[in-house]
């Protein structure tokens, strides 16, 4: 013992006395573990005993329904109706719990292979843990269930929300869809508390909040006798129903843009031009939600995948065009910006160019003669900016199309929303690594050749130009409540940006787009509205680059290659609250296509909202 | 013959009760495993247990200078190795606690207790102040602790690094604190809780939240510690007979080869069977103790004491936790749980104690 002395500071005494201390704690720390488990096993032994000898707990799942998703006036898109599944606890069956999932099988008329399959599945492990096996009873199947209930011992009727989409496939493109999560949806770790075959939002709105939509599920601990018969609830939590959301779409014009585009491939979107916010956004074909909400089968899946329409594509965010002369109010910006041309300099044109070694068609055959911009654009005249291009060079023309948002996603708060493009050489080398043809800088001086984009950037470029150069963020979602109304989110209109672009340019540029509808020889005469006016720009883009002869006889092009139509436009012009893009895959021109539909589209919108229109008027009168 | 000494005059009181605990855990294990989908892991355990006795002659022969001069140097190694398990555990998005190496995988989190008990008996072995110490003659140790606590807790296994945290303390504690720094760190420390509660994961949180009131969430953590309960009290105090528990039987119990192994314990072999093993326990803890007597430094007596501390509480606390009496954060069951990180590590510790009267 000699050897603690050896320790500098340290006596003997004070080493065993913490010994001594030390293990004293340890031996009452085990005595009063050993004295619970003596309470527990001992004193409590019957109640425990009786617990487990009914063995006593059952799982019961409680699911959340998810939040409700409703339009800007209230009226429900999206909403849960209860649904009825049979669900079976493995523990709680007879012996043979194959023949009995058979048995229950032919009872209902559905397939035994697939529940066999299911159950085995879903129920290793865990035997008091009820297992959903048939799902989306009908009400026959209900009943026939209910009379028969009790030759199938621990099979229980629960009820599960399932997503319900009243309106089908209206706004379906906005609203997406939800299904069973995915292995590497459960594997990405974001999805707490959801387990294997959970309903999950996969596409869209649904995809895009679905923490906010999906609630909490809740679930009870109820102690059962030997026969599977409720005696007691141990524990329960309830469920918390998920969050709702409020979209700013217009459900009366939403029909309406889909009514207005129903049957033919394309796109249409209407802003708030004042606020950014969506009132309408539509992409046809579209899809039933409902279906995905029920278990798809797979030939009905590949048919939705394979249908040659594409209808599971968002044209309307994700769709990327040529905007074709839609494109020429950035040409003519970008050229009074750069001063580049004088807007009252009449150039002229002969229905062709010579550039290089080739001629750069006008539409128009036998030309528009001398032309000034206000001409030019009212009757979109190629020839006009072909030449505008040439002296401005492609390079401003990119720097202004990307100031004024084209070649970067507005920042729509759906999923997957698509760039676009806004070419220049250092983009052509970098990605195709050719360089830039000056005769490129003509095409995509009247937004063809590779100038792309999409129905959302194009209807939110002629938002900023009827807020003469106020960039505002699109978006759908203005609001999520939980169920006790408490805010969660909220998203108030944002100016993203303002342009340096001068008051005396926005005067030509509104002008000659006004003109384009009002003016007799304007290419958008077609959406003239009585005492609405309307600013726009028609436009018919290419799809494939056609041979010159072809080009000529239009009748006989197949209707893959067909032009396609788009009409952009605003409306009222002096107090410009509704801005819009619309496109028509292969519709011929845009305006006989598109401008029609903005224009009845408008003429909607003044109908609900006389009081952003009329003021607009007057004010606009009094000028 | 003196000098001669026989190398395998180990201790055989000490090695007896850790083979009985060792072999009741091989036991336990495979009546909780019974046709399930790890019902070979008892035969794994028995293999692992091989293994843990060879670990115990490595400690057990093991030079203590060598011990004590490379205590920073496998400080300094496991440190890496730790926070490389932790970042790489964020690239993988998941859980990353295990090393794997030629089809064995091991848990270094389990190698970090002894070696963070090495590294602190060798800080305080040299230190020229005496204790009682001020705060400046821990805050050291508390980097050290810390260094390994905060990359565990980030793997994340919240359990092992608030043990690690536990042992570190009670070792400090017991070389010697003053009072007055002893209070600023327990206020310290409270002032913390609330900040740290926020800084754990969601699942974290809601554990502790559901020990606190377990009817949260009665399908996830509070279900298991009802279930374990009822295991345990249904044992009674005879049990219900070697793998004849119904509640671990029919898999009522989840993990209960591993953190819940005493419920199966108490389910089959009832009061008795428990107090057997916690008897064994307990006085495994104070044997070890004794072994201070055969040390020479300070170094040798804070491994001493350093090892029984880890041996003692980490079975406390996962009892504790089985009966519902602390929150689940998933602590194994030295020597009866499975897993074989755990088993040998424990068994390394045996040895380096077991050592110390090698020598005399």
């Amino acid at each position: 013992m000699g050897s603690f002395s050896k320790r500098p500071g340290e006596t003997l005494q004070g080493i065993e006395r913490r010994l001594a201390v030390t293990m004293g704690v340890i031996t009452l720390v085990f005595l009063l573990i050993l004295l619970y488990f003596w309470h527990l096993q001992v004193l409590q032994h019957s109640r425990y005993q009786k617990l487990a000898d009914n063995n006593r707990i059952r799982l019961v799942e409680m699911k959340a329904t998810r939040g409700i998703i409703t339009d800007r006036n209230g009226v429900i898109l999206a909403d849960s109706s209860p649904e009825y599944s049979i669900a079976l606890i493995p523990e709680d069956m007879d012996k043979d719990r194959e023949g009995q999932i058979l048995s229950l099988a032919r009872l209902l008329g559905r397939d035994p292979k697939e529940a066999v399959a299911l159950f085995k599945g879903s129920s290793s492990g865990a035997p008091y843990r009820a297992v959903r096996i048939f799902e989306h009873l009908e009400d026959v199947e209900v009943a026939l269930f209910e009379a028969d209930q009790e030759r199938f011992p621990g099979s229980r009727l629960v009820v599960v929300p399932r997503r319900y989409y009243p309106y089908g496939q209206v706004a379906a493109h906005l609203l997406g869809y939800v299904g069973e999560i995915s292995r590497a949806q459960l594997d990405s770790g974001r999805y707490e508390g959801i387990r294997k075959g959970d309903t999950v939002g996969k596409y869209a709105l649904e995809l895009a909040y679905d923490r906010f939509l999906t609630g909490r599920d809740g679930g009870r601990q109820v102690e059962v006798d030997a026969r599977g018969r409720e005696l007691n609830i141990l524990g329960a939590t309830e469920p918390v129903p998920g969050a709702n959301l409020t979209l700013t779409i217009d459900l009366r014009l939403q029909k309406a843009l889909e009514q207005e585009l129903s049957g033919m491939r394309g796109a249409g979107v209407f802003l708030d031009a004042t606020t950014g916010e969506v009132l309408a956004m539509v992409s046809t074909p579209a899809f039933d939600p409902n279906e995905f909400s029920l278990r798809l089968t797979d030939e009905r899946w590949n048919e939705i995948i394979l249908d040659p329409g594409h209808p599971l594509q968002s044209r309307a965010v994700q769709g990327m065009y040529p905007p074709g002369s839609t494109f020429k109010v950035v040409t003519a910006i970008a050229a009074l910006m750069e001063g580049a041309i004088d807007p009252d300099e009449r150039l002229l044109c002969s229905g062709g160019y010579s550039y290089g070694k080739r001629v750069y068609r006008d539409w128009k055959p036998q030309g528009h003669g001398k032309v000034d911009l206000q001409r030019a654009v009212v009757e979109s005249c190629d020839v006009y900016f072909y030449q505008v291009g040439e002296r401005m060079g492609i390079d401003a023309m990119a720097r202004w199309a990307s100031a004024l948002g084209l070649g970067r996603k507005t920042g729509i708060d759906i999923p997957g929303e698509a760039v676009g493009l806004v070419p220049s050489p250092d983009w052509k080398l970098n990605s195709r690594g050719e360089v830039w043809f000056p005769g490129e800088t003509l095409s995509a001086a009247i937004g063809q050749g590779y100038v792309l984009v999409t129905p959302l950037q194009l209807a939110a470029l002629y938002a900023t130009v009827a807020r003469r150069g106020v960039q505002m963020d699109p978006f759908i979602v203005s609001r999520c409540e939980d169920v006790k109304g408490q805010e969660l989110y909220r998203r108030d209109p944002a100016v993203r940006r303002e342009s340096e672009i001068g008051q005396e340019v926005w005067d030509r540029i509104v002008k000659a787009l006004e003109g384009v509808v009002s003016d007799d020889r304007g290419t958008g005469r077609i959406a003239r509205i009585s005492g609405i006016p309307v600013a726009g720009k028609t436009g018919t883009s290419q799809v494939v680059r056609l041979q010159e002869s072809v080009a000529g006889g239009e009748g006989n092009i197949p209707y893959e290659l067909k032009d396609h139509a788009w009409f952009a436009a605003f409306a009222p012009v002096d107090r410009p609250r509704v801005a819009a893009a619309v496109v028509v895959e292969h519709g011929g021109h845009g305006s006989s296509a598109a401008a029609p539909i903005v224009a009845r589209m408008f003429k909607r919108y003044a109908e609900y909202y006389p009081e952003n229109i009329s003021g607009a008027v007057e004010a606009g009168g009094a000028r | 013959m003196r000098g001669l000494w026989n190398p395998m005059r180990v201790d055989a009181i000490l090695v007896g009760c850790a083979v009985a605990l060792s072999g009741i855990g091989i036991m336990v294990i495979r009546s909780a495993t019974r046709g399930g989908p790890f019902q070979h892991y008892g035969g794994r355990q028995a293999y692992w247990l091989a293994i843990g006795l060879a670990a115990f002659f490595l400690g057990y022969f093991a030079d203590r200078r060598h011990l004590q001069r490379g205590a920073y140097v496998l400080y300094g190694m496991m440190f890496a190795v730790l926070v490389g398990l932790a970042v790489a555990g964020k690239w993988s998005g998941g859980v990353q606690r295990w090393v794997h190496a030629g089809g064995l995988t091991f848990q270094p989190s389990e190698m970090a207790k002894i070696i963070l008990i090495l590294a602190l008996a060798r800080y305080f072995n040299r230190q020229k102040a005496q204790p009682p110490y001020g705060l400046e003659g821990i805050a050291i140790p508390l980097l050290m602790v810390a260094g390994y606590a905060v990359p565990v807790a980030a793997q994340p296994d919240l359990g092992t690094a608030m043990f690690l945290v536990l042992i570190s303390a009670a070792m400090i504690l017991f070389v010697g604190v003053r009072w007055s720094t002893i209070l600023t760190l327990s206020l310290v420390a409270a002032a913390a809780v609330p900040s740290l509660f926020f800084a754990l994961k969601e699942y974290q949180r809601n554990r502790i939240l559901n020990f606190l009131s377990p009817e949260r969430d009665p399908l996830g953590t509070g279900y298991h510690v009802v279930q374990s309960k009822i295991a345990i009290g249904s044992g009674g105090l005879l049990g219900k007979g070697f793998q004849q528990g119904t509640q671990s039987q029919l898999r009522f119990i989840p993990e209960q080869h591993t953190d819940f192994i005493i419920s199966v314990l108490a389910e089959e072999f009832g009061f008795l069977g428990v107090l057997l093993v916690l008897g064994l326990v307990l006085f495994l803890s104070l044997y070890l103790l004794s072994f201070v007597e055969f040390t020479r430094t300070r170094f040798s007596l804070l491994v001493v004491v350093g090892i029984t501390f880890a041996f003692a509480m980490q079975a406390a606390i996962n009892v504790a936790m089985a009966a519902g009496l602390l929150p689940v954060v998933g602590l194994p069951m030295p020597l009866l749980s499975y897993g074989g990180s755990s088993l040998v590590v424990t068994w390394l510790g045996f040895g380096i104690i077991a050592g110390y009267k090698r020598r005399r």
